[in-house]
């Protein structure tokens, strides 16, 4: 018994740090609902849905467009990229339009507000366009050590894939830092290239405190029962 | 040790003349200073304070890697030192360890000091070559450099590993059979330049055994060696606990060359040999997965296997650059086996000691360029963490690529040719003349093999940590 205390200690906190050891994404807020953005440009609805709230790591997006008649368009190349605003005094004040000269001129409504229900699309509508100007952010692929998904090419853009229904595109974008972002949606349609920019906010990770406290708890077991089996002892002696 | 794969030595190796090196002990100052009750404890308890920063940060600091003083302390700094260190002063970083530190005021304050279990004695090396890889696997697929995170949940790992060391076990078991670093370094110490031995002929006298059992002037030896006996510096950290201990002031601590140790081993097991060839591999996929090539690789593979996992990718292509080295060291020793008559495993175990060299030079030249190109991130994240402003899209590189690229050559060369030197000499302390150039040759061939694969992956342009 005296010997086989530890060594079931020891193989306990062996299998959980075994479980620990698998870094997991850090998740902004752990919220079950997902965040539909929408902007308006050039006459097409463009929703942003994050199936989670943005958190740090690979997230899951679906956009969906739509035309002025709320017909989903088709066959249209989209990408994202994750920016980051230069100033957000500079978004509050001086707001630009977002799309490539083609499209100047045209009225670009973007909602600003995300709303909380991530298949319905509501939050459509038309207000003034903020489009912040934008730095790119950090991306997963400046570290030599991740793999470099051969969906983000070298620009840091993530290319979507057509999705389930018609006029839905979907892919991962990998966030790397909470804060204010951007993220900035490319779209072509009928060679008409548009860009349209959705302000993003990545809470802060609780993860690392997670971590912290898990570990923390673990260690002072293994420090509880070491100093229970010196008292044992040490009274036999 | 695991005593289990010990090689029948069949013809004793040659004893490497004795050549007189100054004992640094006898210097005033180094002996001073390494003889008195500050030492190591002057160097570990700031290491421990640099370590809690770390930890801090990687666990509550900035989310993303490039941004974080933890991350950059650890991967840009401590990572990339950590083999110059090993070279130039053996084991000497794990007397400063900040896991060693934990685990002896754990020990100190809650300790059991049971011995180290069986299991741990007998299959040591073969854990710590399973954790390596397994930590190298995972830094690929889940993300430990690249996620402060990541890296806070190994070292926090880690942390648990000693404080239930520390608590349960004597001395430092954990540094000893499991820490996956303390293999790395065991390997690395023996080709370091620093080794620390007892006078043979005062040793032979002594019966009080101090510097293993201890005494009230200092613990015993924290990681179960016996100075008397030593000949390898792979378990020795040079914390003096043996020359405070000796009362016939018998230890000695001398400058050698780099490789020296290697080219007389008398024990060779297999578990360190095997280290040596994976360590080579581990080398090599950190340098592939930077290839341009890299990803149509990825999609090859993902077409071959049916998935898009990078896990069940990654794995296979890691597996296959591990086997590269192994096999490559299996096939030449089946082939130096017809020259001098011993078993293929033989000299697999005897021979694997000679890549040390080259692992060594292509772990330090790929960390070389992390430490040169982006250095100067060290110093931005530290501005960053004490509440500084720093521009944005300041270079961090310290030196341009041209010129790390030559540093790189250099030592990969320099690698080379040290293990193709020890190939030559292992062969030499073990075979007669007639049979040491047919078992010295195959090494050859395969150390230009090595080397070639280590001097074109640098070549390639590599992707940043930070």
């Amino acid at each position: 018994m005296k010997r086989s205390l530890p060594t079931i200690l020891i193989l306990l906190s062996t299998i959980l740090m075994a479980a620990l050891i698998l870094p997991t994404p850090a998740l902004a807020d752990g919220g079950e609902g997902g965040l539909t953005y929408t902007q308006t440009i050039n006459g097409y609805t463009i929703h942003l849905v994050f199936q989670k709230p943005a958190f740090v790591g690979e997230n899951p997006i679906h956009i969906q467009i739509l035309d002025a008649a709320g017909m989903p368009i088709t066959g249209a190349d989209v990408e994202v990229s994750l920016e980051e605003p230069a100033s957000h005094a500079e978004a509050e004040t001086a707001p630009t339009a977002t799309s490539q000269s083609v499209m100047s001129g045209m009225g670009a409504n973007p909602t600003m507000m995300p709303t909380s229900a991530p298949d319905s699309m509501s939050g459509m509508g038309g207000s003034p366009a903020v489009a912040p100007t934008s730095t790119p952010a950090s991306m997963s692929n400046i570290n030599s050590m991740s793999p470099v998904s051969s969906e983000h090419d070298q620009m840091g853009m993530v290319a979507l894939e057509p999705g389930a229904e018609n006029g839905e595109y979907e892919g991962e974008l990998a966030i790397e830092s909470e804060g204010e972002l951007v993220v900035r949606a490319h779209i072509t349609i009928q060679g008409e290239l548009m860009e349209v920019d959705f302000p993003l906010h990545v809470e802060k990770s609780k993860t690392g405190a997670v971590v912290l406290s898990t570990f923390g708890f673990i260690n002072a077991v293994i420090l509880g029962a070491a100093f229970v089996l010196k008292q044992k002892s040490s009274k036999k002696a | 040790m695991s005593d289990l794969v010990q090689l029948p030595v069949k013809q004793p190796v040659q004893a490497p003349v004795q050549v007189k090196s100054t004992n640094l002990l006898k210097n005033k100052y180094i002996g001073t200073f390494m003889k008195s009750k500050w030492y190591p404890g002057i160097i570990q308890w700031p290491t421990l304070l640099v370590f809690m920063v770390i930890m801090f940060e990687l666990l509550l600091g900035p989310t993303s890697a490039h941004d974080n003083f933890g991350t950059a302390l650890t991967w840009v700094l401590w990572w990339p030192v950590i083999p110059i260190m090993f070279l130039f002063l053996g084991r000497f970083w794990c007397a400063i360890c900040p896991f060693a530190t934990i685990n002896d005021l754990v020990q100190k304050f809650v300790g059991s000091n049971q011995p180290a279990p069986k299991f741990l004695k007998k299959y040591g090396i073969w854990i710590i070559d399973a954790l390596f890889i397994f930590v190298t696997w995972s830094d690929h697929v889940f993300g430990i450099v690249e996620n402060p995170v990541g890296s806070g949940i190994l070292l926090m790992t880690l942390t648990t590993g000693v404080v239930a060391s520390g608590a349960f076990f004597e001395r430092r078991t954990f540094c000893r059979y499991v820490c996956f670093l303390g293999g790395l370094s065991g390997n690395y110490a023996r080709n370091g330049m620093l080794q620390l031995r007892g006078t043979p002929e005062i040793c032979a006298t002594c019966t009080v055994a101090a510097c293993y059992k201890g005494s009230d002037k200092a613990q015993p030896c924290p990681l179960f060696e016996f100075p008397k006996t030593m000949t390898s510096s792979a378990n020795c950290n040079i914390c003096a606990s043996c020359a405070k201990n000796c009362p016939n002031d018998s230890i000695q601590l001398t400058l050698r060359p780099p490789s020296k140790e290697l080219w007389f081993i008398k024990k060779p097991k297999v578990e360190e040999a095997f280290l040596s060839a994976v360590i080579m591999g581990i080398v090599f996929v950190q340098n592939v997965t930077m290839l341009e090539a890299w990803p149509p690789m990825l999609r090859w593979l993902e077409n071959a296997v049916g998935t898009t996992s990078y896990a069940v990718t990654f794995s296979i292509a890691f597996l296959v650059s591990m086997l590269i080295p192994i096999s490559l060291l299996g096939l030449t020793s089946w082939v130096a086996q017809k020259f001098n008559g011993e078993t293929m495993i033989t000299n697999f175990t005897r021979f694997g000691y000679a890549l040390i060299v080259l692992d060594m030079a292509g772990h330090m030249a790929h960390n070389l360029f992390h430490l040169l190109a982006e250095g100067k991130s060290i110093w931005f994240t530290g501005l960053a963490f004490i509440g500084q402003e720093v521009g944005h899209g300041l270079s961090t590189a310290l030196m341009d690529p041209a010129t790390i690229q030559m540093l790189q050559f250099g030592l990969v060369g320099i690698g080379f040719l040290g293990s193709l030197y020890t190939a030559y000499r292992i062969a030499k302390a073990n075979y007669t003349q007639e049979k040491l150039w047919g078992t010295f040759v195959p090494y050859a061939v395969l150390m230009v093999v090595l080397g070639i694969i280590n001097v074109y992956l640098f070549v390639l342009p590599m992707a940043m940590r930070m």
